[in-house]
């Protein structure tokens, strides 16, 4: 259990210390107080003594039983069941001391002395230490009345009682000052742990959010600096194809970039509508086409797959088609327009690993093709999403 | 619908939406009846595409798709050829029901590239094949969804033709080989509505 939490480590621990409080319970009930009643069976006073120390023994048992119940799942014993099982318990001290008869009162015969302890201690478990000091000071008590009233006593007595007294009591205080310790450090365990993840997914949000702005402040900043700066320094002309093609494509970049951000069940559908609109403002007539179940695909991913489509868009002159089509094994999209800029040249791959995404041009005269591929790594179900095709044409 | 001129149509024109109703399920009695059926619509979404081929109808022409392929469409629906629009070709390429077809990948490979919008020229330079080949190849994907499912009069005739243009041979239309025999005279069909 190396990376067991430490919470779970307390908790452990305190549950190992309940157990242990109900076995000695248990154990002393039924190895101790049974064999003593039924070997004195004859020396109490029958049939009154032989019957209170049985009936003793019955509801300390069932007080035993109910208490290790609930708190086995967890539970403290409930209020009613306190009120009512401590007075039995102590009842029980007075009814052995007068089951064991005169002179007996120490004798193994006057067990449910010996016993209140334990059984107190599984009904106040989880609760203050000073109730069961007062419960252990009741039974001695009583105890003590007790005998005064069925017999002489003298100072042997009084020293023999004190004794006992101690032997009954000292154990149960102790065991029970060591399991409240530990119950208490399973609770602070817990609770420091909660606020120390709490602590870190604030911090990881943070830094995602951080590095999120980050990421999009250096995108704008390649995106749209260069040209910006260079039509401000005069190296550019707006009025060459060229630069209104560039510039074409960065507003389609910022547009995509904004659009990366927007909590869409289809982000890389949406991603290149954000690219389509753009070109559709400078009047071409854009056609998007969606086929099939899109999986979920990574950002650097839509990414690969939206850029080439942008330089297509951004050099379309007056039509362009754009079509997503997706099978569980392919992710496809197509751009074909008019366009005078692009060549015919052979595909390149971008991308490494899971995010390669295979770039197709081809050139037929005023028509350029350009179609980029993803494979996703592991055939994706087709119930994520549903199977749906599309159609947006906002002009013509 | 049938009581005017269109009675004797060789081929009828059918628009999917007709005032604000979808009469998809009028298909299968039209082409039962053994009229030639192009959808003509607005919708282009795959399950509507592949229920209008399943139904009986010989082409499937998307309302974008008019000016360029309208009269090709109905040329090639008049002769009993088979007529692909890249939104058919886009549908059965996307066609994800258990009981679809099978094509092969060519096949698949060329519908894709003829969905997304480029010439068949341009395909045929792309896959590095004839332009002839890949006409084989997205006709012969659709005549695998007329042998498929629901025999009638229209997919016989698609099916009959394919054979004696040497698309098909006789022994891969199987079961509906007795179909193939003799092309259904247009114009017999019983006057409805």
């Amino acid at each position: 259990m190396a990376n067991e939490t430490t919470p779970a480590l307390a908790a452990r621990y305190a549950r190992g210390t309940l157990i242990g409080a109900i076995v000695v319970a248990a154990l002393w009930h039924v190895a101790n107080d049974a064999v003593v009643l039924i070997r004195g069976w004859a020396d109490l006073h029958p049939p009154v003594g032989a019957g209170l120390s049985l009936a003793a023994w019955v509801a300390y048992t069932v007080i035993g039983v109910m208490a290790a119940r609930a708190l086995l799942r967890g539970r403290n014993v409930g209020r009613a069941a306190v009120a009512i099982g401590l007075p039995v318990l102590l009842a029980g001290a007075a009814a052995g001391v007068v089951a064991s008869g005169p002179g007996q009162v120490f004798g193994p015969a006057n067990w449910p002395w010996g016993s209140v302890g334990w059984f107190a201690l599984l009904l106040l478990w989880r609760r203050p230490l000073s109730w069961l000091v007062a419960v252990l000071g009741a039974n001695a008590l009583i105890v003590l009345v007790t005998m005064l009233l069925i017999q002489d006593i003298d100072r042997i007595d009084v020293a023999r009682w004190a004794m006992i007294v101690y032997g009954t009591s000292v154990l149960q205080v102790v065991f029970a000052a060591g399991a409240s310790f530990l119950e208490r450090d399973a609770t602070r365990a817990a609770d420091s742990a909660g606020l120390q993840a709490r602590a870190a997914a604030t911090r990881a949000a943070a830094q995602r959010v951080h590095d999120d702005r980050i990421d999009r402040y250096r995108a704008v900043e390649s995106a749209a600096s260069d040209l910006l700066a260079g039509l401000a320094a005069g190296r550019l002309d707006p009025s060459t194809p060229t630069t209104q093609r560039r510039c074409a494509a960065q507003a389609a970049r910022l547009r995509r970039l904004l659009a990366e951000r927007d909590d869409s069940p289809e982000p890389l559908v949406h991603e290149l509508r954000a690219c389509a609109e753009v070109a559709e403002r400078r009047g071409v007539t854009v056609e998007l086409e969606v086929l099939g179940a899109i999986p979920a695909i990574p950002l650097p991913v839509r990414r690969a797959l939206t850029e080439p489509p942008i330089d297509v868009l951004a050099a379309a002159r007056t039509r362009a088609r754009i079509t997503v089509a997706a099978d569980p094994s392919v992710i496809a999209v197509g751009v074909v327009a008019d366009t005078d800029a692009g060549a015919d040249e052979p595909d390149t791959r971008s991308g490494a690993g899971p995010v390669t995404v295979t770039v197709s041009h081809h050139r037929e005269g005023k028509l350029l093709w350009v179609q980029t591929q993803w494979h996703p790594p592991s055939p994706s179900p087709l119930s994520t999403t549903t199977l749906s095709s599309r159609r947006v044409s906002v002009r013509g | 619908m049938l009581t005017g001129a269109g009675r004797r149509a060789d081929v009828l024109l059918l628009d999917l939406n007709l005032h604000g109703r979808m009469v998809t399920d009028r298909i299968a009695e039209l082409a039962a009846a053994g009229h030639r059926i192009v959808v003509f619509s607005q919708e282009t979404h795959e399950t509507a595409i592949l229920a209008a081929l399943d139904a009986g109808a010989c082409a499937y022409l998307a309302k974008h798709e008019g000016r360029e392929h309208f009269v090709d469409t109905i040329v090639a629906v008049a002769e009993d050829r088979p007529y692909v629009t890249p939104s058919v070709a886009g549908a059965m390429w996307a066609d994800a029901r258990a009981a679809r077809p099978t094509l092969s990948g060519q096949e698949r490979e060329a519908l894709l590239l003829w969905f997304q919008g480029m010439s068949k020229a341009s395909v045929a330079v792309r896959m590095g094949i004839s332009v002839h080949t890949v006409h084989q190849y997205i006709d012969r994907a659709r005549l695998k969804y007329a042998r498929a499912g629901r025999p009638g009069p229209t997919k016989a005739a698609l099916l009959a033709r394919a054979i004696e243009d040497g698309l098909l041979r006789p022994e891969d239309v199987g079961e509906y080989h007795s179909f193939a025999a003799p092309r259904p005279r247009i114009g017999r069909a019983t006057n409805r509505e």
